[in-house]
């Protein structure tokens, strides 16, 4: 909470004055931005970057926030009215059945209106939405969600991570490699990534390297 | 029609309805409670707005002909979802927007005889009025500068400060002062916002040379645009099609507003008005109905 101005914390202190507001806005993947609060009004948006935007007073309940602070995945939990409508249908489940909800960015922010000022914010996915005739329980999950990264458990890099002459490397060379690209004898299981990226100006790297090509070539009509 | 249907539309007798629509005596009138209030074992009481309710009314209707049940009954079928307009004619004629929460049961006490009790009307927030709540001096109160305690009632952003009594400042309806927040210096966009939960508010802002331009926006909508606080005047607004009538003296005020958590903000623009030697702004104080 450090870095807030006083004249945002000064209010915060007296007795009296108003509760903040939660701004909710949802993305999602069909490009539908929904903004949503407890109270009507008129709003800028961060996912749109547009200034006035109408949050309309959907949310109910309480809005729960679990931060661990840790790797362990943040979550949220965000109840929206499904009552609202016309006489056929639900203002909710028709955006529910118009729009993939599972998957939606969100982001939240419990707003001081009197600031202008956002003193806490949250965002992160959606992975479950439950729907019933009453109300929407969004299931939100923050960014950072270790768990949700899908990536191999080994190194990636120029370097192979395979051990030479391993049953996964398959080599049968006399002379063991420096787990490059270029002597590898055994390419067809290379591990490693054959192009790399120039870092070197410490910038978003533009620049594509090959790395040098092996001795041995691979015939995959060959049986080996 | 919502604000225009009116469930008593005279004081009196109604030959339309062959009945006063009136209520009858000993019924309730309950103010909101929209605080959440805590009070630590050893402290004070902590307060913050969190609702925005308004007024609920208990009525009761006693030995009346049939026409009067049905007409209940019909205003409690038809703005379930909705409001309609009720009119206390012995609290100064102040209208109320609101619809009935619970059911007009009627019980028969004799024959042609009907009674209805403690039927429930609750007022609804955003609203519209066909007559908005402007009794200043009885239904009004003030929100300061600071709280009792001194904290800030006021966010700010910007380079402004609490002074007793500023030194600029100049006249005012209300003078002499407590605390009020002044800018003496402002950068074009500094703020000085409130918050409340009521209809319409007034303000008497200060006039002094030592002022500046400002703009006042409520509900984030521009509503005074160019106010000249060296002498207190700015021309007529209008933004999208509402008309704020040209201000004078430093004189602001908004009475169509229904019920709800509303925010009036100042802002400075930094530039000099008229009769102008600085560009100060002052928050002085905000008077809002309840």
């Amino acid at each position: 909470m450090a870095g807030l101005p006083r004249g945002v914390t000064g209010p915060m202190s007296a007795s009296g004055g108003c509760a903040p507001v939660s701004l909710v806005e949802i993305r999602t993947l069909s490009g539908n931005t929904y903004f949503l609060s407890e109270q009507r009004g008129i709003w800028n948006s961060i996912i749109n970057g547009t200034t006035e935007n109408e949050y309309q007073d959907w949310l109910v309940g309480q809005q729960q926030f679990h931060e661990t602070g840790t790797t362990a995945t943040d979550t949220a939990s965000l109840s929206i009215q499904n009552l609202s409508g016309n006489t056929v249908e639900r203002d909710m489940a028709l955006a529910y059945a118009k729009n993939e909800f599972v998957g939606a960015f969100v982001y939240y922010r419990l707003w001081r209106a009197d600031a202008e000022t956002a003193i806490f914010t949250f965002t992160g996915n959606v992975t479950d939405a439950d729907i019933d005739e009453n109300v929407m329980d969004l299931s939100v999950e923050g960014f950072g969600n270790y768990s949700a990264v899908k990536v191999p458990s080994y190194d990636i890099d120029v370097s192979c991570p395979l051990f030479f002459g391993s049953e996964a490397c398959g080599s049968t060379s006399p002379t063991p490699c420096n787990q490059s690209y270029g002597d590898c004898s055994s390419i067809e299981r290379f591990a490693g990534i054959v192009v790399q990226w120039n870092f070197s100006n410490s910038s978003a790297p533009l620049v594509q390297i090959a790395q040098p090509a092996p001795a041995v070539s691979y015939n995959p009509a060959r049986a080996f | 029609m919502a604000e225009t249907d009116i469930l008593n539309p005279v004081a009196g007798w109604w030959d339309v309805l062959g009945d006063n629509p009136n209520w009858s005596y000993g019924w309730t009138r309950r103010t909101s409670q929209n605080k959440q209030i805590s009070r630590p074992r050893l402290g004070r009481r902590y307060s913050r707005e969190v609702l925005n309710a308004g007024y609920t009314l208990a009525l009761n209707w006693v030995d009346r002909p049939w026409a009067t049940v049905q007409r209940l009954k019909t205003f409690y079928e038809q703005f379930q979802g909705g409001y309609f307009t009720l009119i206390d004619r012995d609290g100064g004629n102040r209208h109320h927007v609101g619809n009935f929460t619970s059911e007009p049961n009627a019980i028969e006490t004799a024959n042609g005889k009907y009674t209805v009790q403690g039927l429930v009307f609750e007022e609804v927030p955003q609203a519209r009025m066909l007559e908005y709540p402007n009794d200043w001096d009885n239904d009004s109160h003030f929100i300061f500068a600071l709280d009792d305690y001194l904290n800030p009632l006021v966010a700010t952003q910007g380079a402004w400060a609490a002074q007793l009594t500023p030194l600029m400042a100049g006249s005012s309806l209300n003078a002499p002062s407590s605390y009020e927040w002044i800018n003496p210096a402002p950068v074009a966009g500094d703020f000085a916002q409130v918050e409340y939960v009521g209809w319409g508010f007034q303000m008497n802002l200060r006039v002094d040379p030592l002022l500046g331009l400002c703009d006042i926006y409520v509900d984030g909508v521009l509503f005074v645009q160019g106010l000249d606080l060296s002498n207190g005047t700015a021309p007529q607004t209008v933004v999208n099609g509402v008309i704020t009538p040209p201000v004078a003296n430093g004189f602001v005020q908004g009475i169509a507003m229904p019920l709800d958590k509303h925010r009036v903000k100042i802002v400075a623009r930094a530039a000099k008005g008229f009769a102008s030697t600085a560009t100060g702004v002052i928050y002085p104080q905000i008077q809002v109905m309840h």
